[in-house]
């Protein structure tokens, strides 16, 4: 097996620190060995960028495939959006010669290649698969006994290889619940959380996205929400607070992170999560519940 | 695999390791900044016997592309340079290949390029009184990124990132025990110029018409 290299993405790094300090906590508990992708770029945007242009993600998601070539590692994807650029690059890269030839040769104009070696994973399917749950019930510390509903986020149900789109959505249930937290169901899981749709009309993505999924969430006992997407959970943690100028009267929910759930679960202070950081529920979540 | 004859002569005389470039058959384009055409075309002549094909010139929202098609050694070679609207000026052509005043010509007066060095100002398509300010084919400075893709295109070739990297995300991932910077292709100089050449190879930064001095699009 390859050494296994976290791919972080840029929102985690940059927006959510948080999530990163969680990760590095929970694969050290978990005593699995990885290093940070150096020189890497955005993996980039999978929704704008391949409307804006055909070639340039590809070409730059090959870029990132390549470092991790070089360095012998696989990747461990930290991000829905990630996945599914870095996923898509590879299979376009495996099946399209045409468009193979044209970015090997962009590659090879700075000095690189990409032949295809590097095993791409959602952090959920390496957790999932590679660590399993029974190892992760070993690890924890303080089981987080709590309702919480989940948010898949509609880039986790990317498969390639006519693979079952549902494979990681359920994977993703199995670890919540393996982290000692009880799912509880609103109906409306599957539903987009409008991320995309705001950066073409805003109103409209919290009216018809945001809105319902948070409203449906009233009939469940949820205390947070679980997000594997540092996207969504943005979309989430942000939009809930204007909800209410729209006449639509419901939440707000704390939003965490998977790996924020299973950090805590394993003994990590949540001070050194820096939630205070964070927006709205988030943040008296933070003080109110783990304080 | 060998580098075509014509690419290493260019390459040598311009100075440029990696000239960007297209083989279709015997059919040969180079890509070549403005200020490289006169040179070209001098070295070719140099190097042996050249005939003027054809200068056509093509909006490409933020630029004007110029091809200036040659038969050189029984093959088709265009040259390709992008003018950008903003200057709409390059050096004619004509003292080298005088059959190339008729296609100038044409591209100063129906896309508003100046050719310095174009002495006989007499139109040659449109009438008389049309105003020297308005070349029809001439369309108003755009690029190919919808509105909507702006700001992360914007990101993503300024800092290689979909978000802005600024100094309070520092400073928060310091605060939180991370390193200052992430591994990300901007902290690194010798990385982020790979990701630059890399972007310029692909030629989305053309089409987008991103300014990599004003590290912006060149429209809003």
């Amino acid at each position: 097996m390859n050494r296994q290299t976290l791919f972080l993405g840029c929102v985690i790094p940059l927006r959510f620190p948080g999530i990163e300090v969680a990760a590095r906590f929970v694969f050290r508990e978990l005593q699995i060995d990885c290093v940070e992708l150096e020189g890497y770029s955005c993996c980039p945007e999978p929704v704008v960028l391949g409307i804006a242009d055909h070639v340039l993600p590809v070409a730059v998601s090959a870029r990132n495939l390549s470092l991790a070539e070089q360095a012998g590692a696989d990747l461990i994807v930290l991000c829905n959006g990630c996945f599914e650029s870095l996923a898509e690059a590879e299979a376009a890269l495996r099946h399209d010669d045409r468009l193979r030839t044209s970015v090997s040769g962009i590659l090879a104009g700075v000095g690189r290649r990409y032949d295809g070696k590097v095993l791409i994973r959602h952090f959920i399917e390496f957790l999932y698969e590679e660590v399993g749950l029974e190892r992760i019930r070993r690890s924890l510390k303080a089981p987080m006994e709590m309702a919480v509903a989940v948010h898949y986020g509609c880039h986790l149900f990317r498969e390639t290889g006519g693979a079952d789109t549902l494979r990681k959505p359920q994977m993703f249930r199995e670890l919540i619940e393996a982290a000692g937290a009880r799912l509880v169901d609103s109906g409306l899981e599957q539903l987009c959380c409008g991320f995309p749709i705001t950066q073409l009309d805003k109103p409209q993505a919290l009216r018809e996205r945001l809105g319902p999924k948070v409203r449906a969430l009233g009939s469940t006992q949820a205390e947070a929400l679980i997000f594997c997407c540092p996207a969504c959970l943005n979309q989430f943690e942000s939009g809930q607070g204007e909800l209410k100028g729209l006449g639509i009267d419901a939440g707000p929910y704390p939003c965490v992170h998977l790996l924020e759930l299973l950090a805590l679960a394993m003994g990590m202070k949540p001070s050194a999560l820096h939630l205070e950081n964070r927006l709205g529920a988030t943040k008296e979540f933070a003080e109110c519940f783990w304080e | 695999m060998a580098i075509d004859p014509i690419v290493a002569l260019l390459g040598q005389r311009l100075s440029r390791e990696n000239l960007r470039t297209e083989l279709d058959g015997r059919r040969l384009t180079i890509e070549l900044e403005a200020t490289e055409i006169v040179p070209a075309i001098a070295a070719l002549l140099a190097a042996g016997p050249v005939r003027f094909v054809t200068l056509a010139a093509m909006d490409a929202g933020g630029d004007i592309d110029l091809l200036y098609t040659l038969e050189v050694d029984r093959r088709l070679v265009t040259l390709r340079a992008a003018i950008a609207k903003e200057a709409s000026r390059v050096q004619s052509v004509i003292d080298l290949l005088p059959a190339a005043e008729m296609g100038e010509k044409e591209a100063a007066e129906l896309f508003g390029i100046e050719f310095v060095g174009l002495t006989r100002q007499e139109k040659l398509i449109l009438p008389d009184n049309w105003p020297a300010d308005k070349p029809p084919l001439r369309q108003p400075l755009t690029g190919d990124v919808f509105p909507q893709a702006r700001l992360p295109v914007e990101n993503l070739l300024r800092d290689a990132t979909s978000v802005r990297v600024a100094p309070s995300s520092l400073a928060r991932r310091e605060a939180a025990g991370l390193p200052k910077q992430p591994a990300i292709a901007s902290a690194d100089a010798q990385s982020m110029q790979e990701f630059v050449e890399l972007v310029k190879r692909t030629g989305f930064d053309r089409r987008a018409g991103y300014d990599w001095s004003k590290r912006k699009l060149r429209y809003k």
